[in-house]
């Protein structure tokens, strides 16, 4: 019987993802793109038509009053009715130094670019491992509100928490492998400069409930 | 037994690719929300106890039978237990959930729903003087491991929403999940206190007293999670 022991294939995983001290660091030797927002290039978003995008070494950084950051920058529609904005930030499991997640900062600002409104990376609340996702509303209060800055406060990875994460153990019968058994481990999970978000932007239309 | 037991593993390890319903609670757009109208959640009809990769179900259906028989000899035991067969968690629900908006600008009254265990929500609201229903249910209860070697821990998953009195449409809905394995999209995860960790099935059953207070536990840090979405 041929153990094949999961944890071989996250080293592999793992030796496929950059540290992110070194990612921090990438970031830090990045250029500025901009001197204001109103030099930021906003991609329009529209409604239920939801926007992934990268944040890493080929995306734009700035440095915002909280510290220089790679961003997102998106155009709202012109406000007719209340919308709701979901972000969800999707990061990295491969172990210690490796494991890491982009907390969004949520910036609004109207069409003067003038700031209208800050959500902070706390509000956002975890879903699995390393998956982040928060949401906000545009509701007529809002309604100057043009452009939407998706950036974090916590670029220089210094901020964690721990969590917790399995390793399954598998063997293989000359078949596919299978799960016998599997161990769990305890790694800090650091709040990156770099991950997967998607912004999506939706109506707000309470449904009637389901007989 | 076996059956529902096979379903719910089923369904367990195909929770990663699946989403629940999520609405987030518009404060602003819902001002006239003032009175809350707390739905009783009645007691669970069982409670599970599993695990999520048990090393059975790698071996066809015999093991897959194997893994259900042996969550349902676990689920048997524990809930036979005399400390655990007089729990009343539903109550405890629903009392973590009126504590929870103490200091909120909601007033809260409660809704008599029945007793009938359910894992859904409400078909059917009473006539009741609020203007929302809060309606949680306790879909799943008990503890688990996520495998052989893993410590077995509090989980309970609880589907929620506000529902507006007049117009019946759901302001905000969600399901907490208090687990330490993977959870749908759209879903609130829960990290259970590890004060309630019991090595194995042996160490869960000789302390049911300590495995309660992990089940209560888990109730007031639901409660105080809807709370906080909601103020």
């Amino acid at each position: 019987m041929r153990t094949l022991l999961a944890v071989a294939a996250s080293a592999m995983l793992t030796a496929c993802v950059t540290p992110v001290r070194e990612v921090t660091s990438m970031l830090q030797q990045t250029p500025v793109c901009c001197t204001g927002y109103g030099e930021f290039k906003y991609i329009p978003l529209e409604i239920d038509k939801p926007r992934s995008v990268r944040l890493a070494k080929e995306s734009p950084a700035f440095a915002f009053d909280s510290g220089k950051s790679y961003f997102y920058a998106a155009r709202l529609p012109p406000y007719s009715s209340p919308l709701l904005l979901t972000i969800e930030s999707e990061g990295v499991v491969a172990g210690e130094d490796r494991t890491s997640v982009f907390r969004p900062e949520v910036m609004f600002l109207d069409d003067q670019y003038r700031v209208t409104r800050r959500i902070a990376g706390e509000t956002f609340k975890r879903s699995n491992t390393a998956m982040l996702s928060g949401a906000v509303f545009i509701n007529s209060d809002n309604a100057a509100e043009a452009y939407v800055v998706i950036f974090t406060r916590t670029a220089n990875g210094g901020d964690r928490e721990m969590v917790k994460t399995f390793t399954p153990h598998m063997i293989s019968l000359g078949g596919p492998a299978i799960t016998v058994n599997g161990s769990e481990n305890a790694v800090s999970l650091s709040y990156g400069p770099s991950g997967l978000v998607t912004l999506a932007l939706h109506k707000y239309e309470p449904q009637r409930i389901a007989k | 037994m076996t059956a529902r037991h096979l379903v719910a593993l089923a369904a367990i390890a195909l929770s990663a690719c699946v989403s629940v319903p999520n609405q987030p609670y518009n404060k602003a757009a819902n001002v006239h929300v003032k009175k809350i109208g707390v739905v009783t959640v009645p007691n669970p009809a069982e409670y599970q106890v599993g695990m999520l990769h048990h090393p059975g179900e790698g071996f066809g259906l015999i093991g897959g039978l194997i893994a259900a028989g042996d969550a349902s000899s676990k689920t048997k035991t524990f809930s036979g237990q005399e400390v655990v067969h007089r729990v009343e968690l539903g109550k405890e629900m629903t009392a973590a959930l009126t504590e929870a908006f103490d200091g909120s600008p909601f007033q809260v009254v409660l809704v008599d729903a029945g007793a009938a265990p359910r894992t859904e929500f409400v078909k059917d609201y009473p006539g009741a003087e609020c203007d929302a229903f809060l309606d949680v249910a306790i879909a799943q209860v008990g503890y688990r491991a996520q495998y052989a070697s893993t410590p077995y821990l509090p989980l309970l998953f609880a589907p929620v929403r506000l529902v507006d009195a007049r117009s019946k449409t759901v302001l905000y809905t969600t399901e907490v999940f208090m687990t330490d394995g993977p959870i749908p999209k759209g879903g609130i995860q829960l990290v259970p206190d590890t004060t309630y960790a019991f090595n194995d099935f042996d160490a869960l059953k000789r302390d049911p007293d300590k495995a309660v207070m992990g089940l209560k536990d888990a109730t007031r840090r639901i409660a105080k999670q809807i709370a906080s979405d909601l103020k």
